[in-house]
């Protein structure tokens, strides 16, 4: 089965309703700061600690070039002096690669963390992002792992902007992580309304390799982006190839892919096909599942079909 | 030796026996490399530089460097094919997840060889070979797949619940009733802490099956209320569990909804027109032929 399917529609196109404006019932606390182990994002810090990584390597590099050229001048290349100056530099090359080596070896403990102890996480990652040099590529993937700690929170914009700012950077050896973090800025976005960014991330998307849990995380922005910029037709193309793939979802996930799909076939006046789906939501989700999804994790006013038994 | 199977699904293509994924497995067990073993690549550079600082031949002035290209080369190329593994055995379970059952089993099977150094992999390629075995109908290979991972992994962790009670849905698959009885009650306790997740829908249906094989009809009716919230976390699949309750209600009519003789079956009915919006006919007819009375009351 294929996976791909059409890039979204551009928000400033004639949508064919108004645009749903779901803020008054979402959950967006990006202004309610807890008690942080890290002040709230400033990219002139990230732009500072990434010179300061890059300061310290590149000095190296020049103590090391400086240093053979000495060795080489003044003909000390056989000399113990000269040995003994090989080992100590390599030594420091190591030692310095080491700092990374080491940091990227708590990642992934991190990474199981910000799933049941944000908190926890983010006390780590403070302690972590101290430690330099760091090669830019582990400062970037801590960044990454702080985006997720501050997504957790429900910081939407704080995460938005780390990913931002995570973006505009080569990424190196970790470039297989753009298209996870391209997701999570445009959920990010999505939760801050903020759907013309939310367009371009997931226009970028589409321009990126993806696994098949990536693609249908993407299937359920697109279509929440659809749903929220009321481009309902959009929605509902290829409807039975996205419920196949939504199928391959959690069940919550799945059902709530299904109450969007509901919306849109409701306000194009395809009812039968909105009834088909809000009966199969309802047997997907419970009540409780379906409010909380809609109303606070999607941030979609669902539209139900009209009841056929008045 | 690895066991033959058939280049490419075709139409009689023909999946492993309990006795070939048996001996598949028991040729290719994980076995991870010993710590000493990892670090023979780190003690040869070390060898080499100590042998250039010994001798005074001219030539043994490149030997560090030779240690060091050697190291680097050697780490790279390990790396480079854990991560080509990693990649492959992905791929594989994302082909099952699209349920391309024969085309994901005969790639896990080629790959079980290649993740032996990797126990994380392996466990996962044996996981997946027993999914797709399961789903395709051959229970009593899919048996040795579960049998084995539970041998080899910690019990009480989340994963190993899950296996088990696979293993106890296959077992009921496989006609094996005393065997499934026995597994679906050690599970009663260990499936507890997993409330509202897969795995404790996993076990209702489980439990489900085993009343209909059995033919206690009766008493799956009696237990039917909560059955839809229990079963909510398998997703489409709770349609297999909506349907066997379509059965029960249909050989043991509840007297209270089904009073209209010229209406008979309404429960029925209605527990396989929930079933049938999650999941076609055919479907579930394939899994349980047992089903097939029930079309009748579409």
């Amino acid at each position: 089965m294929n996976h791909e399917e059409q890039p979204p529609n551009d928000p400033t196109d004639g949508s064919d309703q108004d645009i749903t404006n779901p803020s008054d019932d979402r959950d967006i606390s990006v202004d309610q700061t807890p008690t942080s182990a890290l002040p709230p994002f400033s990219p002139q810090r990230f732009d500072n600690e990434l010179w300061i990584d890059m300061a310290i390597r590149r000095a190296l590099v020049v103590v090391v070039i400086v240093a053979a050229v000495c060795l080489i001048a003044f003909e000390l290349t056989s000399s113990p002096v000269g040995l003994a100056a090989v080992i100590g530099l390599t030594i420091g090359w190591i030692g310095i690669n080491t700092i990374s080596a080491n940091v990227w070896r708590t990642i992934p403990p991190i990474t199981a963390m910000i799933g049941h102890n944000p908190a926890a996480a983010e006390s780590e990652l403070a302690q972590q992002l101290k430690r330099r040099p760091l090669m830019r590529w582990v400062r970037l993937m801590l960044y990454h792992r702080l985006a997720s700690v501050r997504h957790r929170q429900h910081r939407f914009h704080e995460s938005a902007a780390i990913c931002q700012a995570v973006l505009s950077q080569p990424l190196g050896p970790a470039r297989k992580q753009r298209g996870p973090i391209l997701l999570m800025l445009t959920e990010a976005r999505l939760h801050c309304n903020d759907l013309a960014g939310a367009y371009t991330a997931l226009l970028e998307l589409h321009t990126e390799p993806q696994t098949l849990v990536e693609s249908l995380q993407r299937l359920t922005l697109q279509t929440r982006y659809e749903v929220l910029a009321g481009h309902d037709r959009a929605a509902l193309i290829g409807v039975k190839q996205k419920l196949l793939l939504s199928e391959l979802m959690p069940a919550e996930h799945c059902g709530a892919m299904h109450a969007m799909l509901t919306t849109s076939a409701t306000r194009t006046g395809q009812l039968e096909l909105a009834d088909w789906l809000w009966r199969r939501s309802n047997l997907l989700c419970s009540p409780e599942q379906l409010q909380h999804l809609v109303n606070k994790s999607f941030a979609i006013a669902v539209v139900a079909p009209p009841d056929p038994n008045g | 030796m690895t066991a033959p199977m058939p280049a490419k699904p075709t139409p009689r293509f023909e999946p492993p026996t309990p006795e070939q994924f048996d001996e598949h497995l028991r040729n290719y067990p994980a076995n991870p490399p010993s710590k000493w073993q990892a670090r023979a690549p780190l003690f040869v550079a070390v060898a080499l530089i100590v042998v250039s600082l010994l001798t005074a031949d001219p030539l043994s002035g490149l030997l560090p460097w030779v240690a060091l290209a050697w190291l680097f080369g050697h780490t790279s190329f390990r790396t480079r094919r854990a991560f080509a593994i990693e990649t492959q055995v992905r791929r594989t379970q994302e082909i099952a997840m699209l349920r391309r059952y024969p085309e994901a089993l005969r790639r896990g099977w080629r790959q079980l060889p290649k993740t032996v150094p990797a126990p994380m992999l392996h466990g996962q390629t044996v996981a997946m070979i027993a999914h797709c075995l399961d789903t395709m109908g051959c229970y009593d290979a899919a048996i040795v797949g579960y049998d084995y991972l539970l041998e080899h992994l910690p019990p009480g962790q989340p994963i190993t619940v899950h296996l088990g009670v696979s293993r106890a849905a296959a077992a009921l698959g496989a006609e094996r009733l005393s065997d499934a009885d026995d597994s679906i009650r050690r599970l009663r306790g260990p499936v507890e802490p997993f409330e509202n997740s897969p795995i404790s829908a996993a076990y209702r249906l489980a439990k489900l099956t085993q009343q209909v094989r059995t033919h206690h009809f009766a008493e799956g009716v009696e237990e039917s209320q909560g059955l839809v919230e229990a079963l909510r976390p398998l997703g489409v699949e709770a349609g297999y569990g909506h349907a066997l309750m379509a059965l029960c209600h249909y050989h043991c009519p509840a007297p209270a909804l089904d009073i209209d003789p010229n209406a008979p079956h309404q429960s029925a009915k209605s527990w396989w027109d929930q079933a049938t919006l999650l999941l076609p006919p055919g479907s579930l007819l394939h899994r349980f032929p047992e089903l097939a009375p029930l079309t009748e009351l579409t």
